[in-house]
């Protein structure tokens, strides 16, 4: 056996992980929270309240302030995990919700129960406004500035930890 | 209370297993370390026995004051399902493997055999200790939940089923045995000593878990066939691949096992591929697991799991790989041997099996090269792996039918072929009649007339060498039988194990020629007909049961005006989880299978019906698949018989 055959499965593994090693750090560095969407205006939607009698929801509302929106909805679990952390996140910018797909009955039986952190909250049953958010799947999160424009995106629940080090620090002026 | 002890005993658990790995490097434990390993081993496998009794106490008794529990169980659940959803998510399955690894461990640490029995001993404790940690720091499932929730979150619909109570503990059987040909490579590399004692011992461990592994394939393939709803057994999907591509690793080893301990050929070989088996083993897990996969297994993915696992991959096998790279070369193999003959055979055997595995890789890992090198997206499907995966399993089954008939050492073809002029007629015979078969049914020329052809070449060539041997025609029947009583085990393990794979080429290839699909949208009292039965819709209802709410469709099956069958199919709400399953039910015949999905409502259509979205699916031949998965793994059982025999016999001497 040549000396080459016998090191050539070791340089194939030191490959392999090295090619594994940047695909999940690249993945921790916010890989999967870019969007092509960061740095530009909310894309023009515009939704009827999913409450009655509440005002409609659209993109002129995301100006002069911190704010966020939040993608939602009354039949998505990992959202009831989120909605703790939403809670204390109201306290500090206002959000903004769009209720994905959902009956307007669903939905005010789960505000009433868990609480509501929504500012408004816009009603998306065809999936209009997600559509033109680029979203994932529910839940899912964007931070805007005080432009309107789109700094950060977050698919998936949101937590303490989400809060302080990803949205806290992207949110109080430098 | 019972998590408390849980959690203690994984301290116990890590603690031991260190000690494993520990005693015989410390110079001061010399002569008494092997006792002490054996004790280590003991205490391991107690540790995690109550740490798993532990969380499956906390599943029965629903303690939501544990994150695990809270996640994937609901009180409403029925009993079984509680148990069973204890290892139906990550932390539970990453701890009944952690015990099955522990469970080997221990077994060869009391039954197993080897000159190098310590340093084994010394390197399963490196694995298990990896693999508790890995529980322990990344995914404990015995983490706190405060405030205590009131109710839990529901397991997933699709995994309340019986098949997948069984499918990860069957394929772990298989996973976790592999590290014993890794330690056993890692030992013999140490010492340079690859030979045919090492072959010998190191074969049952590899035959068992093997056997188990094509079991738990089977079984999730079975599972996906009855739940997902999708008329199919097989995906391609990134976990079912990483399933598979050990198994063909495996089945390498197994082989050229075989020869080291025949011929004392390949010693590099061999070892090369036991640390191959736990590697892709390994990697398969860490693909799924960390994230770095998307596929229709959702395990919870968090990096920093995937960070430690990668971690641990590098150690266990950069040092094996960096340890054979040093050793390989020094290894002494057997006499020569000549390309025509039994060694060259395996050898070629061996070669095409990693090629599968290395097709299955590529085309598993292949959207993330590129995703890493040049930021592409891309997703790999059926497409591909059926070009890739039909002209190497066409080779295998060609030169199944020829290798295992060679003499050692070296062999003549001409004289093969002349020895054997009409028992190689029948397989040729059998070969033209399947192509021409097949062909004529399909109405020109398809690739399943070949695969076809193929499976029958690799059946008859089995049972030629059968008749052969046992002298059939050329003697008396009694006779005959004698001798077919009289053929050694390891003979019939290889038969069954090869009559196997031509079964399920025969039946996969017959699925595929003749399975048939319809969707359509139907109403109540409508009637459709598909491959000559009938299908009438005749109701649908709703109703609540157990935990879900249930639209059953009511359907009859009927053949020439008789009807065979009521079919169920249910599309269920569950109402916990608010998620949504459909539930196909199937009509069982011992040929065809009849499988019916109900969707939901559709009002609007193009030509403005309404009606329920049905889905048919006829199944050919679906039986015969599982049959010969089974067939496959009673050959390594059969195998493993004979392993034990002897090795009483050797006692008694």
């Amino acid at each position: 056996m040549t000396r080459f055959w016998v090191i050539f499965p070791l340089l194939l593994f030191i490959a392999f992980t090295a090619v594994l090693a940047a695909r999940l750090v690249s993945h921790n560095t916010g890989y999967f929270k870019q969007s092509p969407l960061i740095g530009k205006d909310v894309p023009s939607f515009s939704l009827p309240s999913a409450i009655d009698g509440d005002e409609n929801l659209d993109n002129n509302e995301f100006k002069g302030r911190f704010s966020a929106i939040n993608i939602f909805a009354s039949w998505c679990i990992s959202c009831r995990y989120e909605h703790e952390h939403l809670m204390a996140l109201s306290k500090i910018i206002p959000i903004y919700g769009i209720d994905w797909k959902d009956e307007k009955e669903d939905l005010k039986q789960w505000l009433d129960r868990w609480g509501n952190p929504y500012k408004k909250i816009g009603f998306d049953k065809n999936g209009e406004a997600v559509i033109a958010l680029g979203v994932t799947g529910a839940p899912e999160t964007f931070i805007i500035n005080e432009e309107g424009k789109i700094i950060f995106r977050y698919p998936g629940p949101i937590d303490a930890d989400v809060i302080k080090n990803e949205i806290m620090p992207r949110i109080t002026t430098k | 209370m019972a998590a408390n002890l849980g959690e203690i005993v994984l301290i116990f658990a890590l603690l031991s297993s260190f000690l494993q790995f520990y005693a015989p490097l410390n110079k001061s434990f010399s002569g008494r370390s092997l006792i002490l390993q054996k004790f280590s081993a003991k205490i391991l496998l107690i540790s995690l026995l109550t740490a798993f009794s532990c969380l499956i106490y906390s599943y029965i008794i629903s303690d939501f004051s544990l994150a695990n529990v809270y996640r994937n169980s609901h009180s409403f659940k029925p009993l079984l399902y509680k148990i069973t959803g204890s290892w139906g998510n990550h932390e539970g399955s990453m701890l009944l493997f952690a015990l099955i690894i522990c469970g080997y461990n221990f077994f060869y640490s009391e039954l197993g055999r080897s000159e190098e029995k310590k340093i084994i001993l010394c390197v399963q404790g490196a694995i298990c200790f990896g693999i508790v940690s890995y529980v322990v720091f990344t995914s404990n499932p015995f983490e706190r939940l405060f405030p205590v929730p009131e109710t839990g979150l529901g397991l997933n619909p699709l995994l309340q089923d019986i098949g997948l109570a069984m499918h990860p503990p069957m394929l772990y059987l298989g996973y976790g045995g592999f590290s014993l040909a890794f330690s056993f490579s890692v030992a013999g590399l140490w010492v340079k000593k690859i030979d045919k004692n090492w072959a010998r011992d190191l074969r049952p461990w590899v035959l068992i878990s093997w056997s188990f592994l094509t079991m738990g394939i089977g079984l999730g393939s079975w599972w996906a066939y009855r739940e997902l709803g999708w008329g199919g057994f097989w995906f391609w999907d990134p976990v079912e691949n990483s399933s598979l591509m050990p198994w063909l690793v495996a089945t390498s080893l197994l082989h050229s096992l075989v020869v080291l301990e025949k011929r004392q050929e390949f010693p590099a070989w061999a070892s090369f591929l036991a640390i191959l088996t736990f590697c892709v083993g390994l990697v398969g897990f860490f693909l799924v697991r960390s994230g770095v996969l998307t596929s229709v297994h959702s395990f919870a993915s968090d990096p920093y799991r995937g960070i430690f696992m990668l971690i641990l991959l590098a150690i266990l096998f950069g040092f094996a790989l960096t340890l054979y790279s040093l050793r390989a070369s020094s290894l002494k193999a057997g006499g020569n041997f000549a390309f025509v003959s039994r060694e060259g055979g395996i050898l070629l055997n061996n070669v095409l099996l990693l090629t599968l595995c290395g097709t299955i890789l590529l085309g598993t890992l292949y959207p993330i090269f590129l995703e890493v090198l040049v930021g592409e997206r891309v997703s790999v499907g059926k497409p591909y792996f059926n070009v890739i995966f039909t002209p190497v399993a066409f080779l295998l089954l060609f030169l199944g039918a020829i290798g295992p008939y060679l003499k050692w050492k070296k062999d003549d073809l001409a004289k093969l072929s002349k020895k054997r002029a009409i028992p190689l007629l029948i397989p040729l015979l059998f070969f033209i009649a399947a192509f021409a078969g097949i062909w004529w049914a399909k109405g020109g020329f398809t690739l399943y007339a070949p695969a076809l052809g193929l499976a029958f070449w690799l059946l008859t060539a089995i049972i030629a060498d059968i008749s052969d041997r046992i002298k059939l025609f050329s003697t008396s029947i009694k006779k005959s039988i004698n001798k077919l009583k009289d053929l050694p085990l390891s003979y019939y393990a290889m038969v069954f194990a090869h009559i196997g794979v031509a079964l399920l080429a025969i039946s996969i290839t017959l699925l595929s020629a003749f399975e048939e699909d319809k969707e359509l949208l139907m109403k109540a009292g409508e009637k459709t007909e598909l491959a000559g039965y009938e299908i009438t819709f005749l109701e649908s209802k709703l109703g609540q049961k157990e935990d879900y709410l249930a639209r059953t469709g009511k359907f009859s099956v009927s053949r020439n005006g008789k009807e065979l069958a009521i079919l169920l199919p249910e599309s269920r709400i569950y109402i916990v989880q608010g998620s949504s399953t459909t539930e196909a039910d199937i009509y069982y015949t011992p040929i065809t299978d009849i499988y019916i999905v109900i969707g939901d409502k559709a009002y609007e259509t193009r030509e403005g019906k309404e009606g329920f979205s049905v889905r048919i699916y006829v199944r050919p031949f679906m039986n015969l698949v599982w049959l010969s998965c089974l067939i496959i793994a009673a050959g390594g059982f059969i195998a493993l018989t004979e392993n034990i025999k002897n090795r009483g016999k050797k006692k008694k001497k």
